[in-house]
């Protein structure tokens, strides 16, 4: 635990996604409006005692809308990484466990898929599922599998060969309970660098799309669907366009420290 | 050359994939590929002419081996909502966007990289501390938003810079440098690694121990030594501009090709999505078979390896 304690990205990056984890949890505790309300006779307020961090274009209050959106961008981050992390670790682990024709089928796949850019990546698959969050979400997902497969399958291919996998092999314990019980664990530190990285970036991937109106829909409490709509009144209330844009950053931020932070304290060697 | 040529099939073999998954967005979308393709409405008849028209009845198989005979010869499709073909209308969307993503590239180059060495060379110093923080900001930083920040200083507040539109130099300036940012990062990040890497060396020591100026030891032996990753996260880079310039596009309303992408996938202009994806997808795997190429140069090993 000290470990992890004296180093300072962990410190710093645990704290911001800490913070934003308590804010996303505790939202219908800490805001005053409900993020949907407008005031249509106070719209685009400058930040205020009454609205903290002013009005937007509907009159609702833009801290109530980024607390909530918070709780949005966190289950972004958390759902890619469940479809992405669950699906590509299979398939590596497979791939790198079972070898042959099999391995070297899916790592071409994997390959191909590797040779579209990420947010390219995800806007195919949008252009496939459709507009719309759900459909954001799962394209960012499925996006984020080959780099999961490849590196598990590396992680894999250098475990599979320890005396304790042997061992476990002579004694007579099937594969599966061999690849579960013995490999997979082993091979964890380098997956739980990838997998905080990898949802700092779905949010910022996600909010994205949404900013493209290919994400949330434009009335909801979405940090990216929120810039969006800021963009029209750039010069009169240009406050609106801070704070949504600040939130995404220092949450980003946050889990980018502990991805780094933690990855020196693994020692896994950067790729 | 045995491993150029290796590199050569293989990216043969991935364009090819590629070009079957997008083949088969037309395919799994929801609804009927000729109905989609005709556009809404349109009457049964003519699509029913149209799906004959266009091998649509037949097999997927010879229905891939039409569309890909037809995209080799330069043809592909019309736009479901203009009507025009294709082809001129991704060309000259590419061109803007590999112009804005050129400028990129070259900003995040001539900055990250001096970056990159000062880091190294005075590592754990405050300068370090300074660059390496600036650059995990960088990275965190939602392209967008400082696109958005960009155009409030230097538009509104300042004035002095076009916030929107294309036609000159000036126009590129703002979308330039946000499009940099998250590069510049990455590339500064890089350079440091792989310069930290290298001043470890013997050789380096050894030239140090010579009395060399300090000046020839980082740019001669250290930076020539660490450049091999640095251009590849370079190339990589690039390519990622040039797919992902579509955030940047759309805050400066810049008319690129992530920004056809976009509107197309909208206005589910299929044959325009299929095309703009495909021609990505084509240059990112160029850039990284050049990188294969230029890598043989700077380092003979490679050549006998596999």
């Amino acid at each position: 635990m000290d470990r992890f304690r004296q180093n300072k990205l962990v410190v710093v990056g645990g704290i911001l996604v800490t913070f934003f984890v308590v804010i996303a949890l505790a939202s219908p505790l800490l805001t005053r409006y409900d993020p949907a309300e407008q005031h249509l006779d106070a719209v685009l307020q400058k930040p205020s005692a009454k609205h903290w961090l002013g009005t937007d274009e509907l009159g609702r209050d833009i801290l109530s809308r980024i607390i909530w959106g918070a709780r949005t961008s966190l289950l972004i981050g958390l759902l890619v990484i469940v479809i992405g992390g669950t699906i590509g670790v299979a398939i590596g682990a497979l791939s790198g466990y079972c070898g042959g024709v099999l391995d070297i089928l899916l790592m071409r796949i994997m390959d191909t898929v590797m040779a579209f850019p990420t947010l390219l990546l995800s806007l195919l698959f949008v252009a496939i599922i459709g507009i719309g969050l759900e459909g954001a979400i799962l394209s960012v997902g499925l996006a984020s599998i080959p780099r999961f497969s490849r590196l598990t399958r590396g992680s894999v291919l250098s475990v599979k060969e320890a005396e304790y996998v042997e061992a476990a092999r002579v004694i007579g314990q099937s594969s599966t309970k061999i690849l579960l019980k013995h490999i997979l664990p082993n091979c964890l530190a380098p997956i739980v660098v990838l997998a905080t990285l990898t949802i700092g970036n779905s949010i910022l991937v996600v909010s994205g799309l949404g900013f493209l109106g290919l994400g949330a829909k434009p009335g909801e409490a979405e940090w990216g669907v929120m810039l969006s709509n800021a963009r029209g009144f750039l010069r009169s209330a240009p406050h609106v366009a801070m704070f949504p844009g600040l939130a995404i950053a220092l949450t980003v931020l946050g889990f980018n420290l502990l991805g780094d932070g933690l990855r020196d304290v693994f020692d896994v060697r950067q790729q | 050359m045995r491993f150029l040529l290796r590199r050569f099939i293989a990216i043969l073999a991935t364009l090819l994939l590629a070009s079957m998954v997008v083949f088969l967005i037309i395919h799994l979308v929801p609804g009927d590929p000729a109905e989609l393709l005709a556009g809404p409405g349109v009457p049964k008849s003519d699509i029913e002419m149209m799906r004959r028209s266009m091998g649509l009845d037949q097999n997927l198989f010879v229905q891939y081996g039409i569309w890909l005979s037809r995209l080799l010869r330069g043809d592909l499709g019309r736009s479901l909502v203009f009507g025009d073909a294709i082809l001129p209308l991704v060309l000259e969307r590419f061109l803007n966007t590999f112009l804005l993503s050129l400028f990129a590239i070259v900003l995040s180059v001539v900055a990250g990289i001096p970056m990159g060495i000062l880091s190294a060379v005075k590592q754990n110093s405050l300068t370090d501390i300074l660059v390496m923080a600036i650059s995990i900001v960088g990275i965190s930083m939602p392209i967008f938003w400082v696109g958005l920040l960009l155009i409030l200083i230097f538009s509104v507040y300042l004035g002095i810079l076009p916030a929107t539109g294309t036609g000159s130099f000036l126009h590129l300036i703002l979308p330039g440098f946000a499009l940099a940012g998250n590069s510049l990062a990455i590339i500064a990040r890089m350079t440091r690694s792989s310069m930290l890497e290298i001043l470890r060396q013997d050789y380096i020591i050894t030239a140090e121990a010579k009395g060399l100026p300090e000046r020839v030891i980082i740019w001669k032996h250290g930076l020539r030594n660490a450049l091999i990753p640095i251009i590849t996260i370079i190339a990589l880079q690039f390519g990622y501009l040039l797919g992902g310039a579509v955030l940047t596009e759309t805050v400066f309303v810049y008319p690129g090709l992530g920004r056809l992408l976009v509107d197309a996938i909208s206005r589910r202009d299929y044959p325009v999505v299929q095309a703009s994806i495909l021609l990505i997808v084509v240059l990112f795997v160029m850039i990284n078979f050049i990188v294969d190429i230029v890598y043989t140069y700077l380092d003979p090993k490679i050549k006998y390896e596999r």
